[in-house]
């Protein structure tokens, strides 16, 4: 399999917005709004308010970052093969429709149904960019962003130009768990087989190693299985080159961060 | 035209019965698996369950121990022969696994809610990591099995199981492996039932698809898994599978038919093939008013009314996630035995739709089968399989 460019990258969680912040952590946040509550919201402007108003922080978030990721690598939105990858899904709008069936009669809201399939942000991308090409979402619990990673390359490899591929994971409702979860985040990675007007360095497939530990992280987002994918997002804007980790075990996965080959 | 692969494998659970032969032997017959839902709910319902208890988990994998889990099994079962052929024949490090699911372990969760709100905490056996996500699967087939190629779930609503063919064609075209084990698992649960009636989508009734009287659908579940394999000799081939989104609304499908036209012309030419060298289309056929309109407005655009046409969720309800790879089952057994399944509930046909639906079942040779899948999110997805070698 060849590698592949990365033409774009995106990245949101509440107080870090776009990959540059993970560099410098300076940049003044582009990708965020105040919300009602004064907590950084992400602000997803491709979504129409409609849509937006009833939409999780998973499916904002996944939106806003694939905007920045497409944009960075001047993509046309409405014709891009996209990759979704979460690991646990609308958990949160799961949460709500669990609350609503203990209550009252146990009426569930449609809107809150139909937003609590896996594929949510992928479907709500797919109308608010007006894109009917191929579009995927993807779990695969701690190797969710190695697998939307190898699902990507093989689009490549099978024919498409360039890929979007949009990871994100929110936390667990904390009656689900005995101690409280990672907090959310989302980061995007645009692949492209032809060399890009800004070529953020090249990523070869993710290959499997049996890996000891996955590069250090913010203690918040040690668990959020998509992690991985802000550590990727961190190492390219930083233009680091090397292997570095997507999953841990003795079935793990690296990934190759190639120099870019020189100008002909 | 693209690469073709043989299914060399396939076994299947569900409303029609708890292993491959007698499902296969109810489809050919035309008796449903629908009965009253058993399930505790404030309104009447109609759905596919198993016919009999899923047998327990053994001891050492407890801690995965789901309705969906225990599907599973059930469902690999069919399996372990061609399974053992595969492992000596490529090796554990060259069999991927890529399952579909859209209610994962909900049914549990649903359980550990109760008990959240009753005793103040999920009960002591409850693990959300094991029961909740998709990946569960993942693991547990890791530890029953040991396979060792990549392993993923897709989880797109009601395409999650049929998408799985175009993850395993492209990784066996790319070489990341020798065989891929597909397939898809969903269970009943209150979240679906009920959230299907708030959508005011689901019928009191046995579904009746493409019927002039059709009133929304019912739910099922069960279990499919194939094997497919870069080469051997199987039933069928996988020649194409055409993935396409809608862009129009994340429950209606497009007035116009033009994501699901897409698809099966996008599978038909990576198959090589033209419309009147299909011989029977399985349509999602849902028995929803709107669904079934535009399915059969976009069969009748590509395939005018020339190709047999048969749903079949009146046999075992809309098995969501599990959909895809149950129908793709159903036409890999039509190839392999020779039948074309009666559309059950399809009479009185809605005129409307200008579609020759098989209202008998009928045997007769069968070599070219498409079978669709739509779901949530406008995604829509067609395959094409073809008997031979």
């Amino acid at each position: 399999m060849k590698p592949a460019y990365v033409a774009g990258l995106g990245f949101w969680a509440p107080g870090l917005d776009g990959p540059a912040a993970l560099v410098d952590g300076a940049r003044p946040a582009e990708g965020s709004r105040a919300g009602s509550d004064g907590a950084s919201e992400p602000l997803c402007d491709l979504l129409p308010p409609r849509l937006a108003r009833r939409a999780s922080l998973l499916t904002r978030m996944m939106l806003e970052v694939a905007s920045q990721a497409g944009t960075q690598a001047s993509l046309d939105l409405s014709q891009v093969p996209t990759v979704f990858a979460t690991a646990h899904g609308e958990v949160a709008t799961m949460y709500l429709l669990l609350e609503m069936l203990h209550e009252g009669e146990g009426d569930l809201s449609p809107t809150r149904f139909h937003n609590s399939v896996y594929n949510t942000a992928s479907g709500y991308f797919s109308i608010a960019a007006g894109n009917r090409a191929f579009t995927t979402t993807i779990a695969a619990g701690d190797q969710t962003v190695a697998l939307a990673l190898i699902e990507a390359f093989c689009l490549l490899g099978s024919g498409s130009a360039s890929v979007l591929v949009v990871f994100g994971d929110e936390p667990i409702p904390l009656p689900f768990l005995r101690e409280p979860g990672a907090a959310p985040l989302a980061s995007a990675i645009c692949l492209t087989t032809q060399r890009p007007p800004y070529d953020l360095g090249v990523l070869a497939m993710p290959r499997r190693a049996a890996v000891a530990s996955l590069p250090p992280l913010p203690a918040a987002y040690h668990s959020n299985p998509s992690g991985p994918s802000l550590a990727l997002v961190r190492a390219l804007a930083q233009g680091r080159r090397g292997a570095l980790q997507l999953a841990a075990g003795p079935q793990g996965w690296l990934i190759d961060l190639l120099p870019s080959p020189e100008n002909p | 035209m693209s690469a073709s692969f043989p299914v060399t494998a396939y076994s299947l659970c569900n409303a029609l019965g708890m292993t491959t032969s007698t499902v296969v032997g109810a489809l050919r017959r035309g008796a449903s698996g629908l009965r009253p839902c058993a399930l505790p709910l404030p309104f009447d319902a109609v759905c596919g369950a198993l016919p009999e208890a899923l047998p327990a988990l053994p001891h050492a994998l407890q801690a995965f121990d789901t309705r969906q889990a225990r599907l599973l099994q059930a469902v690999i079962q069919g399996l372990e022969g061609p399974l053992q052929a595969a492992r000596q024949r490529w090796g554990a490090d060259r069999i991927g696994v890529a399952l579909g699911t859209s209610t994962a372990g909900i049914a549990q969760t649903e359980l550990a809610y109760e008990s959240f709100k009753r005793l103040g905490r999920p009960p002591e056996n409850y693990q959300f990591v094991h029961q909740h996500p998709p990946d569960a699967m993942l693991r547990f087939l890791a530890a029953t099995h040991g396979f060792a190629g990549p392993a993923v779930v897709v989880s797109t609503a009601c395409s999650s199981s049929v998408k799985v063919f175009g993850v395993a064609r492209r990784w066996l075209e790319l070489d990341l492996c020798d065989a891929v084990l597909i397939g898809g698992i969903d269970t009943l649960c209150q979240l679906t039932l009920r959230g299907f009636k708030s959508l005011d989508l689901l019928s009191a009734q046995p579904c009746q698809p493409f019927s002039a009287s059709r009133a929304g659908l019912n739910l099922g579940e069960g279990g499919a898994l194939l094997l497919l394999e870069r080469e051997g000799n199987g039933p069928a081939r996988l020649l194409g599978v055409g993935e396409t989104s809608d862009a129009y609304h994340m429950t209606a499908p497009h007035p116009d038919g033009i994501g699901a036209i897409a698809a099966m012309g996008d599978a038909l030419q990576q198959a090589g093939l033209a419309a009147d060298q299909v011989d029977h289309i399985n349509a999602h056929g849902t028995g929803s008013q709107l669904n079934d309109a535009v399915e059969g407005l976009a069969i009748a655009q590509l395939f005018g009314d020339h190709v047999p046409v048969s749903a079949t969720k009146g046999y075992t309800g809309h098995l969501l996630g599990a959909a895809g790879a149950t129908e793709a089952a159903f036409a890999v057994a039509s190839i392999e035995h020779g039948f074309i399944p009666a559309s059950l509930g399809s009479a009185p046909q809605d005129p409307t739709l200008g579609i020759q639906i098989s209202h008998h079942p009928v045997d007769r040779p069968v070599h070219v089968v498409l079978s669709n899948s739509f779901a949530f999110g406008g995604n829509n997805v067609s395959v094409v399989f073809a008997g031979g070698k």
